[in-house]
């Protein structure tokens, strides 16, 4: 099997003329029809609008007027980026059939540079889930194995990736959903900062924690889509007036160099404790050597209260979900019970049978941290805690340039083995909630696989807005190994 | 210590406005008070120097110019409504007829 071209080679060549737009939209519709019934990686196929945008840009090829970057690129969104074009929902019965009336900053921007969007990918219910298995509408499974589960919540845009369906896809990260499911199929996961990346018509969560990013097989084709999706919005207040850098030259530029001397890597001993898988951390540890060997210098380091961060996060995330899923009433959109009733028996009947069990099970949380008597002793005390995790985050990056850490502590677990046990599923993200509560910005690259043939991921955290820095830092990385262009296809054939 | 028992799910599900069953209450109640175990230690940290951290960026008072410009109109905001009565969400009667709430 030929190597599938990235999202780069694929852009050029739909420019030069070389490939056509209409025929990579038809092979890609073509091949996410013959894998998807084993995966369930997407919700929906939009084939008529992908193939009516295909048809445009190669109308503007032939007529010489083709330039976006992501010309003729397939491109697929997480299911909770809304898009006029077909439905979303979020993984949930509460929005099973809802057709947004507007576009999400994100889904214009790729489209605005020349990218066929080909349809929305199956996620935890409103991204709350680190499987994909909280879902309305079935599972997704891990291509590396279908017995296992993809990781989540951006479970079905890794696996649409990882499969090499479609070369990038738009998740979302609330506390590791774009990392952790990049770790469990192999792929690159980009969380850009906090503030980076506008957030309009991504259907909020946590939102002072979520931020769309990336999901690509190299680290130059997360740096691509980042650089058309990053930007002030006026549509988001919290997407800032940051000037956006030319994250593909950087990614270029470091490409180009052989060795990673200069390069200060802070290893933090809170992420090697005990509950590591021993071939995660092995491999891990590899990588960290590898770097090492090119003359990178790596300085141990701490992270202070870290390891209350799962503890603050649950509670942060739960109250700020409680909070926007209040919007849904049954009444402006979305599931409408038919039980009838009074208003208040409308709405409570509405959202418990439109709400699956983990959203009620965080909403219950959330409701409980802010009321009436706990919200000093939780809320407030989870904020005072989120502060001192920046802080110690603040603290190790002003003496590295990047951290590095795995992604997740073990690879990808089996479907249902943890869905009996909350707190178990949120042990998952214990390596990347953290990041989200300090706002910065991390990666997940490939860095090899276990003995049962699953991948490993390696965790890269930076400063806040410096994703040039963290880029190539990954980049260096991709560039001394060949774990990146590994592909489930190619094991079996 | 804090403990989460049905009757305090029932608290919290008319607080969320969630008509949860006695399946439901019965479960949640057990897995809502190991998780809060499990979080209450965030009391061991002193936070007494430190400010709450609502949000990860020095943000405040974001503000736009006050200009008008084009929403969403009746017939888009309308459109995925369940039930709709001229123009208008329709939801049931409120207040009904002998003057109670």
């Amino acid at each position: 099997m030929n190597t599938p071209p990235t999202v780069l080679d694929l852009a050029a060549a739909t420019r030069a003329g070389s490939a056509s737009a209409p025929e990579t939209c038809a092979a890609t519709l073509a091949a996410i029809q013959g894998a998807d019934p084993r995966l369930n990686a997407f919700r929906e196929v939009h084939a008529d609008a992908a193939i009516t945008t295909a048809r445009n840009v190669d109308r503007d090829v032939v007529a010489g007027t083709a330039s976006g970057p992501l010309a003729g690129v397939p491109i697929a969104l997480k299911d909770n980026i809304v898009t006029r074009v077909g439905t979303t929902s979020a993984g949930s019965r509460m929005l099973a059939g809802y057709r947004s009336p507007y576009d999400a900053t994100a889904a214009t921007r790729l489209a605005e540079a020349g990218a066929i969007l080909v349809g929305k990918t199956n996620c935890d219910e409103f991204a709350m889930g680190s499987s994909t298995e909280n879902c309305a509408f079935g599972p997704t499974r891990n291509p590396w194995d279908l017995e296992r589960v993809p990781g989540g919540s951006s479970g079905g845009a890794a696996v649409a990736v990882a499969a090499r369906l479609v070369p990038a896809s738009l998740g979302s990260d609330t506390g590791g959903s774009i990392r952790q499911p990049a770790s469990f199929c192999g792929v690159v996961g980009l969380k850009p900062t906090y503030g980076r990346v506008s957030r309009y018509g991504l259907i909020a969560f946590g939102s002072s924690l979520d931020q769309i990013g990336p999901i690509t097989t190299t680290v130059a084709d997360a740096a691509a889509v980042l650089q058309v999706i990053a930007g002030h919005d006026p549509a988001d207040a919290t997407c800032v007036r940051e000037p956006v850098p030319d994250f593909s030259a950087a990614v270029a530029e470091a490409a180009g160099e052989d060795h990673a001397r200069g390069l200060r890597i802070g290893v933090p001993a809170e992420y090697f404790a005990e509950g590591l898988d021993p071939e995660v951390e092995a491999a891990v540890r590899s990588a960290l050597a590898l770097y090492a060997e090119h003359g990178a210098e790596l300085v141990p380091v701490t992270l202070p209260h870290v390891d209350k961060a799962v503890a603050a996060y649950y509670v942060i995330a739960t109250a700020e979900c409680s909070s926007n899923l209040a919007r849904f009433d049954g009444v402006r959109f979305g599931h409408r019970s038919e039980q009838g009733g009074s208003i208040e028996q409308l709405v409570s009947r509405s959202r418990a049978e439109g709400f699956g069990d983990e959203v009620k099970r965080r909403i219950m949380l959330g409701t409980f941290v802010l009321s009436s008597g706990y919200y000093e002793a939780f809320y407030d005390k989870a904020l005072r805690v989120r502060r001192l995790i920046q802080q110690g985050f603040n603290a190790a990056l002003e003496r590295v340039d990047v951290l590095a850490c795995p992604t997740a502590p073990t690879t990808a677990f089996r479907l249902g083995e943890k869905a009996a046990d909350p707190l178990q599923m949120y042990l998952a993200d214990i390596c990347t909630l953290a990041v989200n509560l300090a706002g910065l910005p991390a990666i997940s690259i490939p860095c090899g696989f276990d003995s049962g043939g699953l991948p490993i991921g390696l965790q890269l955290i930076a400063p806040l807005f410096d994703e040039v820095g963290l880029l190539r830092a990954a980049q260096r990385y991709e560039g001394w190994t060949d774990w990146h262009a590994r592909c489930p296809d190619a094991r079996r054939g | 210590m804090t403990t989460i028992d049905p009757q305090q799910v029932q608290r919290l599900a008319k607080l969320a406005r969630l008509d949860l069953s006695d399946d439901e209450r019965a479960r949640y109640a057990g897995q809502l008070d190991t998780i809060l175990r499990y979080v209450e230690q965030l009391a061991q940290v002193d936070t007494s120097d430190c400010d709450p951290l609502a949000h990860p960026l020095p943000l405040t008072d974001v503000l736009r110019g006050d200009v008008p410009a084009p929403g969403l109109d009746q017939q888009d905001a309308l459109a995925n409504a369940p039930a709709r009565h001229q123009g208008f969400f329709k939801v049931p009667t409120v207040l009904d007829q002998t003057g109670g709430a």
